[in-house]
């Protein structure tokens, strides 16, 4: 698979008729947005083959999924367009568009060339019958479905001014029911639920796994050896490495930012505090020494600060601390218990899980604890992740009347909640950074 | 060998049971023998003859309050009678299991479960078990005992078990 994406090559882009009136603004800030009615043609191919026609077919409901998922756009039905692929090969007739309505349209050229596709994706602002932008790209048959993540991804980041998030993978734990048991595997899969592998087989309980930046690593707690470890393992080739000689209880990992650490808590003899590796010289620190429980760390992006909760207060709270002073400030002043605190990769702000009177919250709160924002709430909604570009966020939720735990993704402002389908239970979702970045 | 005894011990209990009641008390023995120890993760098939005596003599599981790892009276009570047997069978090996209920996240409830564990570890410490004999794990909310979303449910997860080998 690997090298079937090594064989995305984005040429050039061409760019014909540039803009220059304001792109169309969608603001996504606020609880209600308005949808930018959008229409993806299938693309046109001038040769007839069967090959190339199933993956114009692939790519189009691939890319017309992201776009609808993202709670931006309102699809247009592919039964009532106007035209058809090769009528639209150059140019589309903008007059024919206008009267329904669409503002974007999408238009695009497969063309085979031996074992490879050479593709070409035109966007059309329909009202101001231009062309937004275009873009060629060049693949090898099997790397469609990732090329459909970063075409979506390309109009996405056009017409909003954010940086798309399709073309990115989900680490989470799988939770099969088998017999009495329930088997938790560690699981990566495409945003959209394809393309699923598994990390772990299940035969022992593996929880809380999480990127490493370069998208090389993942790091997770595991019961191999007995007692709950944090092990290291290279998803290239299958290595795991368990962290360090700890005789106790290690637990909660994560990366720094710039991949070169592990933060992580430690538990001994009732007390619960935070330790950092230095991956590459395996040498251990340790932040925080209190009798106290002290976990679910989370660096900022710029690698200067943590976030974290701690019980020192008496119920669990989300603190900060500065790393180079040790500085540590209390964020979170609200009634009710705070806990897995995570800094947006934009580092403005927190996403954070509530619990307050019986009931679960994925909450949001600016970087310094202002603004608390609580957008879900349900019976048990946890673990919140950020998307890439700090606007989306994935959980898990327990959802008791089915009897299952599922993976959820909604907009910071609370907006577009939707369920990720998963094979299986799935839950202690984390979102890889952007695949090509 | 230890088979033999054993089923002989059983045989002679029945037979003398019998006499004196219409219950069936091999039929009783074999079913907590049977019992699936759900929370036991990967000590599950290790059922050793003094680790079922001892469940069958003393209770092995204590609870706690919510969001709490100190020990309740009745606690209490329950580990002395715990330390009075592992003395008088002479027990070197004791691993205490902490757990939590679901009303919690997981990593937090992983580190109660460990401060649960090491409440039991030094009370026992503290009524004279050697401390080496003693191993704690958390299993934080992984292993309920009882997997519904009631009060009640909550109350029995939130334990701490003590095995012994």
């Amino acid at each position: 698979m690997k090298k079937l994406y090594l064989l995305i090559i984005t040429l050039c882009s061409f760019t014909f008729n540039i803009s220059h009136s304001e792109p169309l603004e969608i603001s996504i800030t606020e609880g209600e947005v308005k949808k930018t009615n959008i229409a993806i043609s299938e693309f046109y191919t001038p040769l007839n083959n069967e090959k190339t026609a199933d993956i114009i077919q692939k790519i189009n409901s691939v890319m017309n999924n992201d776009l609808m998922s993202s709670g931006l756009f309102q699809i247009y039905d592919k039964q009532s367009f106007m035209q058809k692929p090769n009528e639209m090969r150059f140019r589309p007739k903008f007059a024919d568009w206008r009267p329904l309505n669409v503002e974007i349209l999408v238009t695009g050229k497969v063309i085979p060339i031996d074992n490879k596709f050479k593709i070409e994706m035109y966007v059309w602002d329909i009202i101001r019958q231009k062309q937004i932008f275009s873009k060629r790209y060049m693949i090898g048959g099997n790397a469609w479905r990732r090329l459909s993540h970063l075409m979506s991804d390309d109009i996405y980041t056009r017409v909003t001014g954010e940086t798309g998030y399709f073309d990115s993978r989900v680490l989470f734990v799988s939770e099969q029911k088998k017999e009495n048991r329930k088997l938790k595997k560690i699981a990566i899969m495409d945003l959209d639920g394809e393309n699923i592998k598994y990390i772990t087989d299940g035969k022992y309980i593996a929880l809380t796994p999480r990127f490493s930046p370069d998208k090389k690593h993942i790091a997770y707690m595991s019961y191999k050896k007995g007692i709950p470890a944090v092990y290291l393992h290279n998803i290239r080739n299958g290595k795991v490495k368990f962290l360090g000689e700890f005789k106790n209880m290690t637990y909660a990992p994560r990366f720094s930012p710039d991949g070169e650490k592990l933060i992580f808590s430690y538990a001994i003899s009732g007390r619960s505090n935070i330790w950092s590796m230095d991956i590459t010289n395996s040498k251990f620190k340790q932040i925080t020494n209190n009798d106290h429980i002290d976990t679910s760390p989370a660096y900022s992006p710029d690698g200067e600060n943590i976030v974290f909760t701690s019980n020192r207060d008496g119920s669990p709270q989300i603190y900060i601390m500065n790393l180079s002073s040790g500085k540590v400030k209390r964020l979170t002043t609200g009634d009710g218990s705070y806990t897995t605190p995570v800094v947006s990769p934009r580092g403005d702000l927190i996403a954070f899980t509530k619990q307050s009177n019986g009931k679960f919250y994925i909450g949001v709160m600016n970087i310094d604890g202002t603004g608390e924002r609580l957008i879900s709430n349900s019976f048990l909604d946890e673990g919140p992740s950020f998307a890439p570009n700090g606007r989306t966020l994935i959980f898990f939720r327990n959802d008791i009347e089915l009897g299952k735990t599922k993976l959820m993704s909604i907009d910071i402002t609370g907006y577009n909640l939707r369920e990720i389908k998963t094979p299986h239970g799935a839950s202690d979702p984390n979102w890889s950074g952007l695949n090509t970045r | 060998m230890k088979v033999k005894s054993l089923f002989s011990l059983l045989l002679l209990s029945t037979i003398l049971s019998g006499c004196f009641n219409n219950v069936d008390p091999l039929s009783e023995k074999q079913t907590r023998l049977q019992e699936p120890r759900t929370e036991s993760g990967f000590y599950e098939n290790i059922a050793s003859e003094v680790g079922q005596k001892f469940i069958e003599n003393v209770s092995d599981t204590i609870f706690f309050e919510y969001n709490s790892e100190g020990l309740t009276d009745e606690a209490k009570l329950i580990i002395d009678s715990q330390v009075k047997f592992i003395k008088e069978n002479n027990i070197r090996k004791i691993i205490i299991e902490g757990h939590a209920d679901e009303r919690g996240t997981r990593e937090y409830n992983l580190a109660l479960g460990e401060k649960r564990a090491n409440s039991v570890k030094k009370y026992l410490v503290a009524k004279g078990v050697n401390p080496i004999f003693i191993q704690v794990i958390s299993y934080g909310k992984e292993r309920p005992l009882v997997e519904t979303h009631t009060e009640s449910a909550w109350k029995k997860n939130r334990r701490g078990v003590t095995i012994v080998m």
